[in-house]
């Protein structure tokens, strides 16, 4: 089965962040990538149709990333996107159901295999 | 670091008996300063750095025996000193701002631009900026930094227009981080980079012709006209109001005379990141480095604002960690990184 129409949500709060992710994922194929600036606007999205997985910046402002897995709980897939020493907040992230993890700075292949793996 | 008094304890170091005097009455019109000694030469400044333990020297370049580069990388070795912060005087010509650039490699913190001839009867003129500096300098974290090779290779001028802008804000202790990043992009680096280093107006251009030499980019101070591209450094100028003009992708450079009394330092790094910020949308790095004061926080909030991606210099890292502080305290950063992990930061997100 193809994943590469698999709707994928990026939160983050830096739309600079979003189009490397975002240009990273629709390189490697993937049709239905979706966008969100902070965690309100990703609820909102999310409400109005569920995302097969989400990749979520950590620390944003309105809503960070840690209250919008603890709202989700684990129904859905949330990979995590943090910068190197944030080691505490990713272990929070997965005790509240987080899937996986990408550590910034990244290469383009460790968000793909990442996903892939997710996905899969 | 322990002082014997409130005081900031200066070492004056120049082989010009009138300079030093004239140092000297100079610094003693603040009382916030104890000139604690003077040194007549290189060899002379290592032992009193040693003997009289200073907070702040102040160090001529040209010196009869060991030169001034040379005595800051032996008190800076020395164990058995304050650990000074050193302020190199340089002369204001090309060859001084070399010296000065060389310096604050070794681990100066700043340096001091003397006015043109050798009895400066001018210094008057520079009073407020060596006070200043000797303050801020009494603050500062002492850095040093490797030597860079120069690139010796044939540039190809850069054609394409920018879509992305790395834009840099630095002050204090920074010169040494600039080239640092600069040197380490490929010259087929996608994006323009805007370097906004307060300096004096006469250095912006040193700076940058220093920077086209050790890097594999094609760097030159701002002129008017000039359009931003990619893989090119523009070193933003220091006393003319800097803004960018344009449409369909392409963007002008346009230097214009100051009108405002303002007096902050320069260049003003809040309007050139503003400018960024405002012609590039969400296609930005904004990047702070040591420095004191907080120039760039403005300018990073218009950067933030407008889904760019903000980068501060860990202030554990900076010689002086205000500025970076600034942008953190702020809520305005996505990442807080030391000099080393902003170079990888930048070359993975910019490809």
């Amino acid at each position: 089965m193809s994943n590469k129409d698999a709707h994928i949500l990026l939160v983050d709060d830096s739309a600079f962040m979003r189009n490397v992710l975002k240009n990273i994922l629709e390189k490697e194929g993937y049709k239905n990538v979706d966008e969100a600036g902070n965690g309100k606007e990703a609820l909102e999205k999310i409400k109005a149709k569920k995302p097969d997985l989400m990749l979520l910046d950590v620390i944003m402002p309105e809503m960070g990333g840690i209250d919008v897995i603890k709202k989700l709980g684990k129904e859905h897939k949330i990979i995590v996107v943090s910068a190197v020493g944030q080691d505490k907040v990713v272990e929070e992230a997965k005790e509240h159901g987080a899937v996986g993890y990408i550590i910034k700075p990244f290469d383009n292949n460790q968000v793909v295999e990442e996903v892939k793996k997710i996905l899969a | 670091m322990i002082s014997r008094s409130d005081k900031i304890r200066v070492l004056i170091v120049d082989d010009s008996f009138f300079m030093k005097k004239l140092l000297k009455e100079l610094l003693l019109t603040d009382e916030m300063i104890e000139v604690v000694g003077q040194a007549k030469d290189g060899e002379e400044a290592v032992v009193k750095a040693r003997e009289l333990k200073p907070d702040v020297i102040t160090m001529d370049y040209n010196m009869p025996g060991l030169n001034g580069v040379h005595a800051i990388q032996e008190i800076l070795a020395d164990p058995n000193t304050n650990e000074p912060s050193i302020i190199m005087i340089s002369a204001y010509t090309g060859e001084g701002s070399e010296e000065a650039m060389e310096a604050l490699r070794v681990g100066a913190v700043d340096f001091i631009q003397k006015p043109s001839g050798e009895l400066s009867l001018d210094i008057d003129k520079i009073k407020d900026e060596i006070l200043e500096k000797v303050h801020i300098a009494s603050r500062a974290r002492v850095r040093t930094y490797t030597h860079i090779k120069r690139v010796k290779k044939k540039k190809k001028r850069p054609r394409t227009l920018a879509v992305k802008v790395v834009v840099i804000g630095s002050s204090t202790g920074g010169p040494p981080i600039v080239e640092d990043i600069l040197t380490s992009l490929p010259d087929n680096f996608p994006a323009a980079v805007v370097v906004a280093q307060h300096m004096p107006e006469f250095f912006t251009n040193k700076f940058a012709e220093r920077l086209d030499r050790l890097t594999a980019l094609w760097v030159k101070r701002a002129q008017d006209g000039d359009t931003l591209k990619a893989g090119q450094v523009i070193v933003a100028p220091a006393d003319t109001h800097f803004s960018l003009e344009g449409s369909n992708g392409e963007r002008t450079i346009h230097l214009r005379e100051r009108h405002e009394t303002h007096r902050g330092p320069r260049p003003n790094i809040d309007e050139v990141m503003g400018e960024v910020a405002e012609n590039y949308g969400s296609e930005v790095i904004g990047i702070v480095l040591t420095g004191m004061g907080d120039d760039g926080r403005k300018g990073i909030e218009l950067i933030k604002r407008a889904g760019g991606y903000v980068i501060a210099q860990d202030p554990q890292t900076a010689s002086i960690a205000s500025m970076p502080e600034a942008i953190i305290k702020a809520n305005l950063v996505n990442e807080i990184l030391r000099p080393e992990d902003i170079i990888t930061c930048i070359k993975k997100l910019v490809t």
